[in-house]
């Protein structure tokens, strides 16, 4: 008969791994720097993108303030996005919750699951409709100084990339979203009644 | 600096072992318990400063340990892993020694229990005091016997008849 006292004694006669607390030290702190360095290549990426914009703004003399206002829309985008990546860096950072407990801490998670569902969604059509009104307001000056058929070309190829995304591509990563939020939910309901006090 | 590294050292050298058990137990994977393992002394690392003056270390180690297994809720990949893990196990088998087997055995019967059960339990193998246990769980020590009890019985149930195959 197995009782537990022997569940005891084979689990403490197991061989420990092989833990180098030096090898841990080190692919931690590789791990930290490629972070960071993901981080900073994205940060540069986005502060070139609105480098260039505002070059442009600055060197070109548009004349209608379409364009000036969608190119204020495109900046806004730009570091809309910005924002966003910093503020996930620091969410990922900040690890206060970590220390809660079990309960506590599966509430916080659906919170945040929630929070990051909502703002995925909200984020990628705020985007996609302010990229396509600024695209079309871009075009407004376009119409005026250069030939019908580039505008229109222009046009037709900026009107059919905000439909692929809003039609196509939204629904469906809204679709994956919903998906992997649910599944994330049900787990996270049947953790808190395994942690809640009977 | 130096002193980060040294007391981070020292926690390591203390804690490391117990951790990752826990996190076997949770996954019932080696490699996946490693990175777990990892991912929770990063996470120590990057708040040291905070488990300064902190009274039980190993309380707050074990908390951000549960916690990080509890974010690593990747259910499908987990199946997969157990049944690639009970394939290694069997192709293995000769390799193994009978003591070795036993413990493998054992994780396989830990990761047939609930999760908080996985959890729990662990820490009883692994000989923490109950009160730590229920500070760690959050869960009040009158209730926290009544679930061990149950836990060891029902371990102890799957652990023999698993062994009969």
């Amino acid at each position: 008969m197995k009782d537990f006292d022997v569940i005891k004694n084979i689990w403490q006669a197991q061989q420990d791994p092989a833990l180098s607390q030096e090898e841990v030290l080190k692919r931690m702190k590789r791990s930290r720097n490629r972070l960071a360095n993901r981080l900073l290549l994205e940060v540069v990426l986005m502060s070139f993108c609105i480098a260039l914009l505002s070059y442009a703004w600055y060197m070109i003399p548009f004349r209608m303030w379409t364009t000036h206002l969608s190119l204020l829309i495109f900046m806004a985008c730009s570091l809309f996005v910005l924002f966003a990546q910093l503020s996930a860096y620091r969410r990922i950072h900040h690890q206060q919750e970590l220390l809660s407990t079990p309960q506590e801490y599966i509430i916080q998670l659906k919170k945040f699951q929630q929070e990051r569902y909502q703002l995925n969604t909200q984020k990628y059509l705020v985007y996609t409709l302010f990229l396509g009104l600024g695209l079309l307001l871009f075009f407004v000056e376009i119409f005026f100084v250069s030939s019908i058929l580039l505008t229109v070309v222009g046009l037709g190829i900026s009107i059919a990339w905000i439909i692929l995304c809003y039609f196509w591509l939204m629904k469906k990563y809204v679709r994956k979203e919903e998906s992997y939020l649910n599944e994330m939910i049900q787990n996270l309901e049947r953790l808190s009644e395994q942690f809640n006090e009977e | 600096m130096v002193n980060k590294d040294q007391l981070f050292q020292e926690i390591f050298k203390a804690n490391s072992k117990k951790i990752y058990h826990l996190c076997y137990g949770y996954t019932g994977d080696s490699e996946l318990a490693n990175d777990l393992m990892q991912e929770t002394f990063l996470k120590v690392w990057q708040n040291l400063e905070k488990f300064r003056n902190q009274a039980m270390i190993s309380t707050w180690i074990y908390r951000i340990a549960v916690n990080t297994c509890l974010s690593h809720l990747r259910v499908e990949k987990r199946q997969v892993k157990e049944e690639l893990t009970e394939q290694i196990i069997e192709t293995k088998a000769e390799d193994f020694s009978e003591k070795n087997e036993q413990v493998a055995l054992l994780y396989r019967c830990i990761a047939k229990l609930e999760e908080n059960e996985r959890i729990i339990i662990t820490m009883v193998l692994d000989e923490l005091p109950y009160a730590e246990i229920a500070e760690i769980s959050g869960i009040s020590e009158g209730n926290l016997r009544v679930k061990i009890h149950r836990i060891k019985q029902k371990l102890t149930e799957l652990y023999k008849k698993h062994e009969r195959f």
